[in-house]
Formats: C-alpha cells, sequence, structure tokens
C-alpha cells in the first residue's frame, strides 16, 4: 500500500470512527419520557400504609442537630390547616406513591407531572441559575446526561423532611439523583447532603416501572378545620 | 437499616449498568402493590396494631384532600352518641380503588373497620366498611400488606 492509500484508509477509518462515536453519543441518551408508577419495595415500610414512627432514623446519618429537631417535631403539625396542603418536597416525594410522565417541555428542560398532589419538577439542560424569590417545594433543578445517566442536581428547595416522621432536611439541602433505566425500569438514586442536619450523604434508590398512558386523577386539596385543632378530639 | 440503603451501599463499587441490574432486578422480584399512603404516616395517628370495629349514621361525607374523611355517629352503651372521624387515603387512591363523591352518602348505615387513633382520640382509618342498606362492603387497606 503506498503513501496515498494509506492516508485514504486512514482518511476513511477516521470518518468510520466519527460516525460511531456520533451515533454512540446520540444514543447514550436515554429516553426517559412516558408514563411511570413506583414499585414500592425500598423502605416499603416506611413508605406503605404503616408509615413511619416518630423517633425511627434508621438509615439515616443524622447528626445531633437533626436529632434534636426531628425529636422535636410535632406529628399533629398535619392538621394546621395551613399544612394540610402542603405537598412532598423534593427530597422526599419521589417516595411517595407517586405516578408521574415525563417529557421534554422545550429543548431546555425535562418535565416531571405528579399525579400525587399535582406538583411538577423542571429539570433545566441549560444550566440556568435559581430566579430567586421564595424557596418551592420542588427546589431548582439542573440536569445533565453522564453517557446514559441522566444526573439531576437540586437546590434551594424549601426546608421539608427526609421521612415522613419529621426527619428534617435544611434549605442549604443539595440532592443530587441519577436516573438510569433499563428495560421497562427506571432507578433513581438520590444523594442528599445537608451538613446542617447530616453527618454524611443520605442515599436512597427508589424504582419506578413503566405504565401505559392514564389520565391522571384529579387532586384537589381543601383543609379540615379541626375545632380542638386535630381530629379526634 | 432499609432495605433501600442496603441496596446503595452494597452497590457502591459497581459500574452504573451492574448497578442498574442489580437495582432493577431487585425491583422485579420485589415489587408490590402500589402503596395506598400519601400524606401522613399512620403510624403516628394511629395505633396500628389494634383493630376496632364501629357501627353508626353517617352525619358528614367529606370527599377532599389530603384525606377524605367519614364522620360517624355512633350510639354509646350508655345511650350518648360519639362521632367518630373515619380518615381514608386520598382521593386518587380511593378513586383507583372504585370510590368516588358517590360512594357514601349522609345518613348511611355504615360498619367501620379501621386502626383507632392514638391517646384516645375518636378517629381512626379504614380497613374496610359494609353497608346495612345495600349490602355493599369495600375492604382494602391493611397495614401488614402494603395495601
Amino acid at each position: 500500500m503506498n503513501t496515498t492509500q494509506r492516508s485514504r484508509c486512514a482518511l476513511a477509518a477516521g470518518i468510520g470512527l466519527a460516525a460511531l462515536v456520533a451515533a454512540n453519543a446520540a444514543s447514550a441518551q436515554q429516553d426517559f419520557s412516558g408514563y411511570w408508577e413506583p414499585l414500592i419495595h425500598e423502605d416499603a415500610r416506611y413508605r406503605g400504609g404503616e408509615g413511619a414512627h416518630k423517633g425511627d432514623y434508621s438509615g439515616i446519618p443524622l447528626n445531633a442537630e437533626g436529632r434534636r429537631v426531628a425529636d422535636a417535631w410535632d406529628p399533629d403539625e398535619y392538621y394546621i390547616p395551613e399544612l394540610q396542603c402542603a405537598p412532598h418536597g423534593a427530597a422526599y416525594i419521589m417516595r411517595g406513591p407517586v405516578r408521574f410522565h415525563l417529557d421534554y417541555e422545550d429543548d431546555d428542560t425535562l418535565l416531571m407531572r405528579m399525579e400525587l398532589q399535582e406538583q411538577e419538577r423542571r429539570f433545566y439542560f441549560d444550566g440556568r441559575e435559581w430566579r430567586g424569590g421564595e424557596l418551592e417545594w420542588q427546589g431548582h433543578s439542573t440536569a445533565r446526561w453522564e453517557g446514559e445517566t441522566l444526573t439531576v442536581v437540586t437546590t434551594h428547595m424549601r426546608p421539608r423532611y427526609l421521612r415522613r416522621n419529621g426527619v428534617p432536611h435544611s434549605e442549604n439541602a443539595v440532592m443530587t439523583e441519577h436516573y438510569v433505566r433499563h428495560g421497562d425500569y427506571l432507578t433513581v438514586i438520590a444523594i442528599v447532603e445537608d451538613p446542617q442536619y447530616l453527618t454524611g450523604p443520605f442515599v436512597r434508590s427508589s424504582t419506578f416501572v413503566r405504565t401505559d398512558p392514564f389520565e391522571f386523577i384529579p387532586y384537589p386539596c381543601e383543609p379540615i378545620i379541626w375545632p380542638n385543632g386535630v381530629p379526634g378530639v | 437499616m432499609p432495605l433501600a440503603f442496603t441496596i446503595a451501599e452494597a452497590t457502591t463499587t459497581m459500574s452504573i449498568p451492574n448497578r442498574l441490574l442489580v437495582l432493577s432486578g431487585a425491583g422485579a422480584l420485589l415489587a408490590v402493590a402500589l402503596s395506598a399512603s400519601a400524606h401522613h404516616s399512620r403510624a403516628l395517628h394511629f395505633d396500628i396494631e389494634q383493630e376496632i370495629t364501629r357501627e353508626g349514621v353517617v352525619s358528614s361525607w367529606q370527599w377532599r384532600n389530603p384525606h377524605p374523611f367519614i364522620f360517624l355517629d355512633v350510639a354509646t352503651a350508655s345511650g350518648e352518641t360519639e362521632t367518630w372521624a373515619v380518615e381514608l387515603p386520598n382521593t386518587v387512591a380511593m378513586t383507583r380503588r372504585g370510590w368516588s363523591p358517590e360512594s357514601v352518602s349522609v345518613g348511611d348505615h355504615l360498619t367501620v373497620t379501621g386502626s383507632p387513633g392514638r391517646e384516645g382520640r375518636r378517629i381512626m382509618t379504614l380497613s374496610s366498611v359494609q353497608r346495612a342498606e345495600d349490602g355493599w362492603e369495600w375492604r382494602g387497606f391493611g397495614f401488614r400488606n402494603n395495601d
């Protein structure tokens, strides 16, 4: 093979390699669009009908301040009219019985619409900064692709709980989620870091299964005003 | 230690695809029914180890979120009437299980079974209900089977 032929071969190989890389890049972004419902098997006891008991912080790396706040938390807070309709925050809601729809709202935004409590999370791919103002339950989320994994970082969450028994997170908490799809299963590995209340990262995984399209059931919320502040008294 | 924490810890040294295989495999094997719970942990407000039955007449029916309530007027042995608040899971969960605002009406004679409120509160969960007039019966939410 002469020099010209070798150059042509090298060029062809280069073009082929470039095409292969481009094809891999295109296929690297998983398609998460569609309808999903949760498989509540991780932490089933805490997430199911029984729920979390007061003082059960198993598996949560609470620091002393976090424990103090959780111990002082009053379960009857749930019956305060202003809080009855408050939704789960981003750091918990994926643990709930939440069915959701995922699709791109525009080129830079993946929108997660949740049936439960009619919440929405937006994952911004353009790196935009938090718009400021009042903190929101679902926080501000930026997203990026890491191969086939969608990584979402959520900040500026309104203080809420990590477990439904008063385990707190602060407004400085940062949640990093890795969305990984394998066939009809979508696993979300969530890592919450919050030095105010945690001694280290709090890691949980939640799995969802792809489902047929469904109509969302409305969730109108209207608090009940209990004469004595709590029901049954 | 919660299962999810254990899985996450156990897979931290694996590649993401391998982690996914483990996690989705666990999902396939351990999948359970969609939880009935949504808003608050029942264990915080109810003695879930106990189950009681109350029979009475519906004085109010509130189909709303975060929880629908049936208010049941129950005659006591001493001839007085006490009102029990029967808390249901949210309307999304109940709708999926066949309930609607028309499922119950004021004046219905119901027999309700569920877990009682803590601290002697006259509140209870709903695990089953029967209506005398038409024999309607519904059984749903236990705590041990997550449904």
